[in-house]
């Protein structure tokens, strides 16, 4: 069923949950449909509506304080489908290598092995859209080379979780799924051990809120916001929820994101490829993992006349009409000078020169002093708004530089090309480019709750619950206890699978 | 990707990337002028290897250039 805050009788709420399930993005859906499936009753709580609306964005407004990072309001989407709404698909699961701990990135690890996220490969797949992974191998080297592995990364469509299950949640009569419902409390015992109701108001200011009761709940809120809320619901106890050892927010990391080399090919070519550093070579150099990215210069292809001509007659049609195209992702004629753009800006195509660049995204340093925050300005609900505390170590400059110089000694040796590390890089200290210049990073929010077999050591435990409580949950990449190279949403999928059915097993049990 | 694109042909009017270039012999080094090798600072990075003004040069590289056949 579907109900909207914002007009919806709440006496429905007398009802005690199984489980309330707030956010409703990847994390959030995917949980809330596993455990549906055992028959379990299930609130899902999403703060904002069907579209993107300038009120219900704007409690992710926060300060960035550390190193220049993207505004906190842009890099997430309040809405139902949450940053899935504008997601690019790219997908891979985490390396084996990566949930094991590393002597020199102190607290790396997971408490869990990649063994018990396979059995949830299948089902991520198939939420995700993406192919099957044998249709994306890693490719072998010509030659032989120790430093790397050749890889490949599966593509979502990018599937829109919103579009996707809207109607299944609607149909169903195990979830309620309430929008424009904003987590603004989170009533505990005593103890603070246990989780009494959470509470949701709308975005009418006079609204005094509803409290949904549920056995188990699950916060699942987004890499940044998860963090944020169990600091700033900190009516009952002032460190917040689940906040004893000082950890929340910590660790905050993203997949930096940068242009490290340039390269000057033997050949040219149009095909990008993927490095990844084998263990041997990750182990010998103490450096953390990464994705190398060789990114050929790219040349559109010729496009006779006659094509641009045909293609062009598409953009006759109403402008409102071809928007809507775009958004679904297909390609459109180019329309620039009445259709025959293409044909114009690609005659004569120069013979693509042999250049590219190589782009790296890898796994930061755990540091606990890069830290989401709360600043001192509240949002509209009263509660603290985020202050991002973004850091980079020297550790993370000794990965870019190790993976420029190792892949540009392997395309040297092989005599594939030759490689220039970019300016920035080889100044001592490093210059790290800001977001007028470089990607920067993927907007992947991950390390803020991290999980860790010792309470001391992060905020969840091995089953993603906080630890020190017996029923309070978190579900997304904050959980992340070391985040390796790959993008996170797979990963995070995964998790909220294994999740839902932890959470079917306690309420069988 | 346009930026990076006006980036890449800058760093090849560079010196020492025109001479990198001139040392593959690639198209786009005649455009380009070399300058005397003596201008090299190299430091060794690994059996054959140097790193040269950020560039990652294999000995017979800088041999060519020091031969000024580049
Ligand atoms: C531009 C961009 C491109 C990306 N591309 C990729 C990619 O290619 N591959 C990849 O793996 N990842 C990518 N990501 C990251 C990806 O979008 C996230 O990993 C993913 O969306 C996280 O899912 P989530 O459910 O944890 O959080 P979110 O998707 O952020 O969902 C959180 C939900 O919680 C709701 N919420 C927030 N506060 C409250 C509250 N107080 N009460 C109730 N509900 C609340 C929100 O409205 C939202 O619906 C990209 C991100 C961006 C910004």
């Amino acid at each position: 069923m579907r109900f909207d805050a914002k007009a919806a009788d709440r006496g429905g709420f007398e009802e005690v949950y199984d489980v309330c399930v707030i956010g409703g993005g990847p994390a959030g859906i995917t949980a809330a449909r596993v455990l549906a499936r055992s028959g379990a009753r299930i609130a899902l709580m999403e703060a904002g509506g069907l579209e993107i609306e300038v009120e219900s964005q704007d409690p992710y407004v926060g300060e960035n304080v550390g190193l220049d990072y993207f505004p906190l309001d842009t890099s997430r989407l309040r809405f139902f489908g949450g940053t899935s709404n504008h997601w690019a698909g790219w997908c891979r699961a985490l390396e084996p290598v990566d949930f094991v701990p590393k002597r020199y990135n102190p607290l790396s690890g997971w408490p869990i092995t990649k063994l018990d996220l396979d059995p949830y490969r299948a089902e991520a797949d198939q939420i995700l859209d993406v192919p099957n992974e044998s249709e994306a191998p890693n490719l072998p080297f010509a030659q032989k080379e120790y430093r790397f592995h050749r890889f490949q990364f599966r593509w979502s469509p990018p599937t829109r979780f919103a579009e996707k299950y809207l109607d299944e949640l609607t149909a169903s009569d195990r979830i309620d799924l309430w929008l424009n419902a904003n987590l603004v409390a989170m009533p505990m015992d005593e103890a603070g051990t246990k989780v009494l109701g959470a509470t949701f108001r709308s975005y009418a200011p006079d609204d005094p809120g509803f409290t949904v009761k549920a056995r188990y709940y699950v916060l699942a809120t987004g890499g940044i916001e998860n963090a944020r809320l169990l600091l700033a619901l900190d009516q009952q106890f002032p460190e917040g929820i689940g906040n004893r050892a000082d950890m929340v927010g910590r660790f905050f990391c993203d997949h930096p994101h940068f242009v490290i080399s340039d390269v000057v090919l033997r050949a040219p070519s149009q095909e990008r490829e993927y490095f990844m550093p084998t263990e041997e070579f990750l182990y010998e150099n103490e450096i953390l993992n990464f994705g190398l990215r060789l990114e050929p210069e790219y040349y559109p292809p010729e496009t006779g006349l006659t094509d641009a001509l045909i293609r062009g007659a598409g953009c006759g049609r109403d402008f409102g009409e071809r928007l809507a195209e775009k958004v679904l992702g297909r390609e459109l004629a180019n329309c620039d000078l009445g259709g025959v753009g293409a044909w114009w800006e690609t005659r004569g195509a120069p013979r693509p020169e042999p250049l590219a660049i190589t782009r790296i995204a890898f796994e930061q340093a755990l540091n606990p002093d890069s830290r989401v925050r709360l600043g001192t300005e509240r949002d509209a609900f009263g509660l603290r708004r985020p202050m991002l505390d973004w850091h980079m170590s020297e550790r993370d400059i000794h990965t870019m530089r190790t993976a420029a110089m190792a892949y540009g000694a392997h395309i040297a040796e092989q005599d594939i090309g030759r490689l220039k590390l970019r300016d920035w890089l080889t100044a001592e200290p490093a210059e790290i480019p800001g977001t007028d210049k470089d990607e920067v990073g993927g907007k992947h929010h991950m390390g803020t709750t991290r999980m860790s077999a010792d309470p001391r050591d992060g905020v969840v435990d091995a089953d993603c619950r906080v630890h020190g409580t017996d029923n309070l949950y978190v579900g997304g990449s904050s959980v992340f206890s070391t985040p390796g190279h790959s993008n996170p949403t797979y990963t995070l999928t995964q998790l909220a699978l294994r999740l839902g059915d932890h959470l079917t097993g306690r309420l069988s049990a | 990707m346009r930026r990076h694109m006006l980036e890449r042909r800058e760093f090849l009017k560079g010196t020492l990337g025109a001479l990198a270039t001139f040392a593959l012999g690639l198209p786009a080094a005649r455009l380009l002028a070399a300058e005397p090798a003596s201008a090299l600072a190299a430091s060794q990075i690994g059996p054959g290897l140097h790193l040269v003004d950020g560039w990652i040069l294999t000995t017979a590289d800088l041999r060519a250039i020091a031969a000024h056949e580049v």
